[in-house]
């Protein structure tokens, strides 16, 4: 330092400078010694905590019917998987597995073969017994087997829009697996544990499902329609016996779901069903005191609505009582019927019926309703006669029940009660309607099959007290109605003295047929459907 | 000291381009070709998107190193206060018109080039503690009231980032005052006394910290707390370090920073992967290359004959020992995970920056280390 300062304190800098230097030099020490115990002593290895762990896979309980007949199960199945690196000869593997799996990709498959820095991949999952067996006597070092549960549908399509899918590790992705997946629980297993859970007891019947989904695809057969949906419910307490979609959905082949047309009819799509919305139509007319079943409408006149003119398939030319508006199916009558109770009203009681909303089941999502954008003097009236609102069929079914059963709201539902899976609902039902609106109504229900003139006149089977409205909707296309087009559906109850049950069924776009006299209306389809379906599950119903 | 015209002026660049630490040079060299290796690495074997920057920074900033090397000291010791007080007044905007980013508000755009004031700052408190025991004569650097002063110029940086909020550079700062006056030979009493301080107000800085900081402090005491969440960091970088074991996986065939297991793994967390590959030979045969930087550098310092020169060469040498010291030790869990980068090797051009300038600094003063510097004022 050229400063003047004390020579004592001249070596101070040199001091200080040096210990810093100890410091830093003391500062890497430590990180060495940090250095050579992580590097000795850490884990070596990433403990690997990805949530499930490789080849892992799930029991499921099994799924039976309302009597406690199998409708899914899991089976013990091997499944082959391949170590690459203690493959000894990556071709004559490759060769020898393309011969009993002819469908393999085999240049995937020697691809994984070949890459030795993996120990772990499958081939191929759920095998047969008699494959695995050929695959294990080719002796082939590197091939091992793993066995696996794997879900097996023994009654094949039946029911198969309501039982769902599940993936090739067991989990449920659709229907009641997947419901099965998120309230009751799988469990993860490795290996081939069957589950110890209590079996998962469905409200349906198979032999009545059977029997729907027989008479549906002869009806859709017959009249060559484009598809066909039916329920059966039982309207007191909302349990779905049987609920049907054609075509049908295979459960083991979860990729038939992106077929538009194997979408579910009954739950998952929404339509504008026509005729028998005139059922509620008058229901409400009836409760709110508007209306009694003779009271006197005027329909001589097609009814002016602005530029929209709404009028009857077969003009009565005389004034109608509400009953023969029922019988008849008289579109203005049931028009009038609504303008007098207001949209307000009419609203209010499409809510209280669960007609405005979706919701959801055990077998999945209810749709939503589409609704009108604008619910105005139009609306009212088309809604009336069930065009301008489009409801999932599953809704439908229920608020008939609803109404028919005495007045009180029921939810549908597709599990038994008693059955661990489904927690005891609310006991105190919501009145929809009195129960004498709900007499008047069921007995107006049984007329229309009774009379000679009765549009529902073709669904009568002898014994069974049945009651129905038909609806022949004609289906928007490109938003144009057309009258050859049509959705033709039937909603029954029976019997008709102490409503038990409630049946719907609706044709997609039905054709004319030998016993329809030209005809594509619903009284020539799906009523004669709806008497074939209660002449067969009848009997097996509970 | 009659002389204010000091000879460095008078010799021409090639003098003082042969009077440059070489060695040092040589030594950064090395330090940036791991630095671009490891970048190569975390880009999965491609000199795209980090390598190839990564070496073009080092090419430019080790021109800046060179270039401020022939620049006469006195420039800097005459630009050290202004340039502190402009490092200041930038870091008070940064609240105000600071660009905020990931919970933290520490950069300025000015033209659209963001940069950090707290950089700056790392250069200028540097330039500044110099220049002021440059000044003050040696009998007064213990006496209360020239301590005192230093003592206001330290904190107000400090207390400026620790509400950005920066824990790691305001720990910095602090550390790199503190041992400037130290080295400026402020009595040790002082720093006793500080020392004690500092532990009754621990508490009292604890209640004051951000949330993300005391949870950082918190994991880093006990990383198996939260493993998967705030430990994340610590618990994949020790892993790595695990990985490496002695000897190392090879070059790109670490599987926690192949399979981007570890978080910033070309930034803040590059130590973890290099460690990965080349083992705890390699990490050490690092820290060798930092000790022996700073074993340079401290030589130099020694060897100077102004305080200026001493004391700029000291900080520029504490500044790359804290970055390095600093995030090692977080990598290896020894200290908590503070936002540090390791010098010339994590990617970035900021940090790059402020090390080689600094160095820069250190160079000037060693090239002028004979020159004697008038006490100014």
């Amino acid at each position: 330092m050229s400063s003047p300062s004390p020579p004592a304190r001249q070596p101070l800098p040199e001091q200080r400078t040096l210990a810093i230097l100890l410091l830093i030099v003391a500062g890497f020490a430590i990180l060495g010694v940090q250095l050579v115990w992580q590097a000795t002593k850490g884990q070596g290895r990433a403990r690997l905590s990805i949530s499930e762990p490789i080849a892992r896979s799930f029991a499921r309980p099994d799924i039976v019917d309302r009597s406690g007949r199998l409708i899914a199960t899991d089976l013990e199945a091997p499944s082959l998987f391949a170590d690459p690196a203690l493959i000894l000869d990556v071709d004559e593997a490759a060769e020898k597995l393309a011969a009993i799996l002819p469908d393999i990709d085999q240049v995937q498959l020697r691809s994984t073969l070949a890459d030795r820095s993996r120990r772990f991949v499958w081939l191929r999952r759920g095998l047969s017994p008699r494959i695995a067996q050929r695959i294990h006597d080719l002796g082939l070092p590197g091939l091992a087997f793993r066995r696996e549960q794997r879900r097996s549908y023994p009654l094949g399509t039946l029911a198969g829009h309501i039982i769902g899918s599940v993936t090739i590790d067991n989990r449920g992705i659709a229907g009641i697996e997947k419901f099965i997946d998120e309230t009751v629980g799988v469990e993860a297993i490795l290996g081939a544990k069957p589950a110890a859970k209590v079996p998962v007891q469905l409200s349906l019947d198979i032999g009545v499902q059977f029997a729907l989904e027989d008479e549906l695809v002869r009806a859709t057969r017959h009249y060559a329609a484009a598809g066909a949906a039916g329920i059966i419910l039982d309207a007191t307490t909302g349990e779905v016996f049987a609920a049907a979609s054609v075509p049908e959905l295979d459960p083991a082949r979860p990729g038939q779901t992106l077929e538009a047309a194997r979408l579910d009819k009954v739950t998952a799509s929404t339509f504008e069903l026509g005729s028998i919305f005139k059922l509620i139509t008058i229901a409400d007319a009836l409760d709110a005191g508007a209306a009694t079943a003779d009271t006197v409408i005027d329909v001589r006149t097609p009814l002016r609505i602005g530029r929209h003119l709404i009028r009857d398939l077969h003009p009565a030319g005389r004034p109608l009582s509400v009953r023969e508006v029922f019988t008849q199916s008289s579109n203005v009558g049931a028009a009038r019927l609504a303008l007098a109770a207001g949209s307000d009203r009419q609203r209010a009681f499409l809510d209280r019926l669960g007609l405005l909303r979706g919701g959801r089941t055990e077998a999945g999502i209810i749709a939503q309703p589409n609704v009108p954008l604008r619910w105005g003097e139009v609306e009212t009236a088309t809604v009336a006669y069930g065009h301008g609102l489009a409801v999932s069929p599953l809704r439908f079914a229920a608020a008939t029940a609803s109404l028919l059963n005495g007045g009180l709201q029921i939810e549908p539902t597709f599990v038994r009660a008693g059955n661990p899976a489904r927690p005891p609902g609310p006991h105190s039902a919501m009145r929809v309607v009195t129960a004498e609106t709900s007499a008047v109504l069921t007995t107006l229900m049984r007329r229309n099959v009774t009379l000679p003139t009765g549009t529902g006149r073709r669904a009568d089977v002898a014994g069974y007290e049945i009651g129905g409205k038909t609806g022949t909707a004609e289906i928007a296309i490109d938003g144009k109605y057309r009258g050859d087009q049509v959705l033709a559906s039937f909603v029954a109850t029976f019997p008709a003295s102490q409503p038990k049950y409630v049946v719907l069924v609706m044709l997609d776009r039905p054709q004319p047929a030998p016993d329809t006299a030209g005809q594509i209306t619903a009284g020539h389809n799906a009523a004669p459907t709806v008497a074939r379906i209660i002449a067969r599950a009848g009997p097996l119903l509970p | 000291m009659a002389r204010p015209q000091s000879t460095a002026t008078q010799r021409t660049i090639g003098e003082k381009l042969l009077g440059v630490q070489w060695p040092l040079l040589g030594l950064l060299c090395l330090l940036a070709t791991v630095g671009i290796t490891a970048q190569v690495a975390a880009g999965g074997g491609s000199f795209s998107p980090w390598a190839d920057k990564h070496a073009l920074r080092f090419v430019l900033t080790l021109a800046l190193v060179l270039a401020i090397a022939c620049t006469p000291l006195q420039w800097w010791i005459d630009i050290a206060y202004p340039v502190y007080a402009i490092a200041l007044l930038l870091l008070m905007l940064v609240p105000y018109f600071g660009i905020e980013a990931l919970g933290a508000r520490r950069w300025l755009g000015i033209g659209g080039v963001t940069f950090q004031p707290a950089e700056l700052m790392k250069v200028a408190l540097v330039l500044m503690l110099a220049r002021y025991y440059q000044a003050l004569r040696p009998d007064r650097v213990s006496s209360p009231l020239y301590v005192l002063v230093p003592l206001v110029l330290i904190a107000l940086p400090v207390a400026l980032t620790l509400k950005q909020p920066d824990l790691g550079t305001a720990v910095l700062f602090g550390l790199v005052g503190v041992t400037l006056m130290y080295l400026a030979g402020v009595t040790v009493f002082y720093f006793i006394g500080g020392a004690l301080a500092a532990v009754w107000a621990a508490p009292l800085v604890w209640s004051r910290l951000h949330d993300y900081q005391r949870r950082r402090v918190e994991i880093f005491l006990d990383p198996d707390k939260d493993p998967l969440g705030a430990g994340y960091h610590i618990a994949q970088s020790k892993i790595a370090l695990g990985s490496g074991g002695l000897s190392g996986r090879g070059f790109m065939q670490g599987t926690q920073s192949q399979l981007d297991f570890i978080p910033e793994k070309h930034t803040d967390f590059i130590f973890a992967t290099l460690a990965e590959q080349w083992g705890f030979a390699g990490a050490m045969t690092l820290v060798a290359l930092y000790v022996l930087v700073l074993a340079l550098m401290i030589t130099m310092a020694l060897r100077c004959r102004s305080q200026f020169a001493r004391l700029a060469i000291g900080g520029a040498g504490l500044i790359v020992f804290l970055y390095a010291f600093i995030n090692i030790a977080m990598v290896t869990g020894i200290v908590p995970v503070v936002g540090v980068p390791l010098p010339l090797i994590s990617y970035g051009g900021t940090s790059m920056t402020t090390i080689m300038v600094a160095v820069g600094i250190a160079m000037c003063a060693h090239v002028n280390r004979t020159t004697p510097v008038h006490r100014g004022g």
